[in-house]
Order: structure tokens, then sequence, then C-alpha cells
């Protein structure tokens, strides 16, 4: 029993310092892979809480990532995966960062049904970056009542 | 003819869309410069009156904090600054009006057509033997409302 419960410790241990985003664009790829993995707790992993949200100039602030994220929404759009285009920095401080992200959302059958932009505000906390606004399209289906 | 005319509506359609971006940088610049005027004169009501809620603010502090009204802008200011590397230059005995704060420039980068991002560069140095306090960047988001540049986070 001892056993089973150090193992346990150890294992949680190692799932919680294995998760390191040491660059801006390590954080934006691990984002992507676990949206795409519709997993909400290893996305909010990414997050630091409060979250803003900017949607064409209207602002929205989430403590968590179901008021944000929907996928049984988002699916009934035809969404299946999302990739990242392009990448871009244009601001990286210490602390803080800008990312500007080109992606597509693809359907079931491989095919782009909507390519857009997106602006992320990264800030960095305990020497991981996170992410703390989202400046999107109100186009974008993100699944929330007021997207 | 035709031909001429299509050129002309499209050289103008860029013409202003080159007008309003130097337009919209003209009145972000303008906004921050009353930003800077009214932290050194300490004026918090003004100051506040710049910002659309909720704001999002960084800055020295560990975890980012929001402002949902111009009530919140002071409580969030005495923490930047308490925050700040010319904290401890006051904490050494020494005074804020004893530090030089000057803008070395100003980056814009435009997010989207109602939003940019100003970048201010800037330097705090010793106003008696002009050593070095701080020199580093800070951001600010603004966002178009109603006509109106405003800020939306600091950090």
């Amino acid at each position: 029993m001892k056993r089973v419960f150090c193992g346990l410790v150890v294992t949680i241990m190692m799932t919680v310092s294995g998760y390191t985003c040491e660059t801006p664009e390590e954080l934006m790829d691990n984002y992507f892979n676990d949206f795409n993995a519709q997993d909400i707790i290893m996305i909010e992993r990414n997050f630091s809480f409060p979250l803003m949200v900017i949607q064409n100039g209207k602002k929205t602030i989430h403590n968590d990532i179901s008021t944000f994220l929907n996928f049984e929404k988002i699916k009934k759009t035809g969404w299946n995966k999302s990739v990242i285009n392009s990448l871009t920095l244009p601001i990286k401080k210490n602390k803080s960062a800008i990312t500007q992200l080109n992606f597509s959302r693809l359907n079931n059958n491989g095919n782009v049904y909507l390519t857009s932009d997106v602006n992320y505000i990264l800030i960095k906390e305990n020497e991981h970056w996170y992410i703390s606004g989202i400046i999107i399209d109100n186009d974008i289906p993100l699944g929330i009542e007021n997207n | 003819m035709k031909k001429i005319l299509f050129g002309l509506v499209i050289a103008l359609m860029m013409a202003g869309s080159v007008y309003s971006n130097e337009a919209d940088i003209k009145k972000i610049k303008d906004k921050h410069n009353e930003y800077y005027k009214y932290l050194f004169e300490n004026d918090m009501n003004s100051l506040a009156k710049l910002f659309s809620y909720p704001a999002l603010f960084k800055g020295f502090v560990s975890k980012v904090q929001i402002a949902k009204n111009e009530k919140n802008i002071i409580s969030i200011y005495q923490n930047l600054i308490k925050a700040a590397p010319q904290s401890k230059f006051v904490e050494m005995g020494r005074d804020y009006t004893e530090i030089n704060t000057s803008i070395e420039n100003k980056s814009i980068l435009k997010m989207r057509e109602d939003t940019y991002l100003l970048v201010a560069k800037y330097t705090q140095r010793d106003k008696i033997d002009d050593s070095l306090i701080f020199s580093g960047r800070a951001s600010y988001l603004f966002i178009n409302n109603n006509g109106e540049w405003l800020i939306s986070g600091v950090f």
C-alpha cells in the first residue's frame, strides 16, 4: 500500500514538474496540442488566471477555462483540429510577451474551413510562460455564450 | 477611362487607410503622453479616465491584476509602484522627485483595426549623480472604444 502511494506521489510530481514552457513558442505549441486533445485540464495549465479575452473590442474576464471554451459547441461548427500556420513574436520582454499567430481550423475530412489571426498576451511566472490575454475576432467560435 | 477611375478610387482608398493609421497612431501617442503626465503628477483620478474597464496589469508584480473600475486603479498602481525598481531608491531614504525618468522611444504595433500596442522604452536616473536606476520597456494595450482610444492593459 505504501509503495502504491509512493508511486502515485512520484507520478503526480513528475506530471506537474514535467510541464514547463520556457519559451513563448513552446507554450503556443503545447497549447495547440492540448487544445486538439480537447483535454480541459491540460489546456488550463497553459493559462494564468484571470484571463482577459478581447473580441472586437469587447472584453471578458475568465477565472477558469469552462467559461471561455466549450468543445461540444466548437465541434458542432465542424471542427476537428487546429493548426498553426505562422507564429511571430513582435514583443518579448523579461516578464511579458505578445505573440501573433495565424491558424486554421480543419474539419473531419482534413479540409481547412476557417483561417484567422489571433494575438496572445503572455506573462512569465516562476520562469514559465502562460497565456494571460487573447485578442481574437468575434467570428471565431469558442463555444461560449457571448461568442 | 474606366480603368483610370478605378485606379483613382483604389489609390484614394489606400491613402485614406494610411491616413487613418497615422491619425490613430498620433491619438494613441498623445493619450500615452497624458498617461505619463498624470502618473508623474500622481493624479490618479485623471489617470483612471484613460482606461477602459476591465483592464489588465502586470508590470513588476508577480501576478496579473485586473482593474474592474476607476476605483481599482489607485490600489493597483500602489502595488505596481511598490514592486517597481525605483521603490528601492525610496527605501534608501531618497524621494521620487529625485528620479529623472525619460522616454527614449515609443514604438507602435498594430494588432488589428481596433487594437494597438504601444511600447515605451524608458530610463530612470538619479538626478544627483545621473546614475542609472532602471532601464526597461513598458507595453500599453490600446483599444478603440466608440472612436476613443483607451488603455486596456499595461504590462
